[in-house]
């Protein structure tokens, strides 16, 4: 009897546990079930976030981005501010006046020119740059084009844009559309430009960049875009510039022309460069600054 | 009976979850610009080199407030042609109407000067994709006009 009562009671506690690992069991199961269920929805309702740039207003028009930071008056201080956006390049034995720009320089630099610079400056990826630039500009219309916002839904011309902003330093690049023009049309023009430019921007200090080669094969097949007549642009205009006090010839081309022409594989018609050629002419450009 | 019930539930889930996971690649993510862009550049054929131009110079050279923007991509040729590709992102439907309207005008600034300086573009121009779909505005100025339009149509929609 009581073995009997032993047995019942023995087998009553085995089902008791047996009963409670099936609970805990039942429970984890659960739990686990739990778990993967939440991480599904999780993982169902997760999206990938499009992230923009951080994007900076524009500051000026279309065709000429002119920046409205740009101050009235250039002191002493913006120059002050030039040369402390410059680096000393290290390593190396050169002329200390010259410094590189880093890409604040051209936040008060202003560049004027054709189709070649319109182009320089969409490749240079500074925005701080102001850009008075157009396909067809030369160096005649650009004083009468009215191509730069003024506001108020007008547009004015560089000249008149140029009484109103200061720039430190004003780039100007033309050549190519005047190649078929008199020598003495073409520096007549010129010098009336320099002449506006420097009553205008007394303390800024200009560069006349030297007109970039054509290609060897437009230049052998082309009556007008070739490069004697560019390279007799050039000497005129570098003559040009030895009258002003403030103006600098950049002889860029000899910079970055390999043999007197514009590379091979750097354009399709012979005259506009790619984007790997413009950084180019953007790194000379930094790279041959008068600090004084 | 429990216990079976409760082990078939959990190797269900298990299973509906393996079967659902998708890979990255075939889950539908939000439209991009740089996608977008990207998908233009490598189906179209371009005569002229056609290189990117940094967001901030790009909105500035078109006029465009950059408030109005979440993202854009634009590529911009030398200037031998009048090939380009540019994608916007609008913040809203307002501001892609806005920017629609600025490369209008850009292209119509386009046709007026290349009809003086190079005629052969001029076509090219008058048949160029200037579209918004919701809030994204696309420009192309390509030789396959139809070809963009099959692309674009076929990422966001």
């Amino acid at each position: 009897m009581t073995k009997d009562i032993n047995n019942r009671y023995r087998k009553k506690i085995k089902r008791q546990r047996r009963h409670r690992r099936m609970q805990l069991f039942e429970s984890a199961v659960g739990a686990i079930v739990a778990i993967i269920f939440v991480c599904a929805l999780g993982q169902g309702n997760l999206r990938k976030n499009v992230s923009g740039q951080e994007m900076d207003r524009p500051e000026g028009g279309t065709s000429a981005q002119i920046s409205e930071s740009v101050t009235e008056d250039v002191s002493s201080d913006t120059d002050a501010a030039m040369k402390a956006s410059m680096q000393p390049q290290s390593g190396k034995d050169m002329d200390a006046s010259k410094y590189v720009a880093d890409d604040s320089y051209f936040s008060s630099s202003l560049l004027i020119g054709d189709s070649r610079a319109e182009t320089l400056g969409l490749y240079s990826d500074m925005p701080s740059w102001n850009v008075c630039a157009s396909k067809n500009l030369d160096v005649e219309s650009v004083s009468t084009l009215k191509m730069v916002d003024c506001g108020a839904g007008q547009k004015c011309t560089v000249l008149e844009m140029l009484q109103d902003h200061s720039y430190s330093t004003i780039y100007i690049s033309f050549g190519i559309e005047e190649l078929n023009w008199y020598n003495a049309r073409y520096i007549n023009a010129y010098r009336a430009l320099l002449d506006n430019i420097t009553k205008l921007q007394p303390n800024a200090k200009v560069y006349v960049m030297s007109t970039i080669p054509v290609s060897a094969e437009l230049s052998a097949k082309d009556g007008v875009y070739n490069n004697p007549g560019i390279d007799r642009l050039n000497l005129l205009v570098s003559e040009l510039c030895g009258a002003y006090d403030n103006v600098t010839y950049l002889d860029v081309a000899s910079a970055v022309a390999k043999d007197g022409v514009l590379p091979d594989g750097v354009s399709i018609d012979g005259i506009h460069y790619n984007k790997e050629f413009s950084q180019k002419i953007i790194d000379y450009i930094k790279t041959n600054i008068d600090v004084e | 009976m429990r216990k079976i019930f409760a082990l078939m539930l959990a190797l269900f889930l298990l299973g509906s979850i393996a079967g659902c996971g998708q890979s990255s690649d075939e889950q539908k993510a939000e439209p991009d610009v740089h996608t977008l862009a990207d998908k233009l550049m490598s189906g179209l054929t371009f005569e002229d080199s056609v290189s990117e131009v940094s967001a901030d110079v790009a909105l500035k050279y078109y006029g465009i407030d950059s408030a109005e923007i979440v993202d854009c991509d634009v590529h911009i040729s030398t200037g031998a042609t009048a090939e380009e590709v540019a994608v916007f992102e609008a913040q809203t439907a307002i501001d892609a109407q806005n920017i629609l309207s600025a490369m209008k005008t850009r292209q119509d600034t386009q046709i007026k000067t290349y009809f003086s300086y190079n005629s052969n573009e001029v076509s090219r121009l008058d048949d160029a994709v200037v579209e918004a779909h919701d809030r994204f505005v696309l420009y192309v100025v390509s030789d396959d006009s139809a070809k963009a339009e099959e692309i674009i149509k076929g990422y966001l929609e």
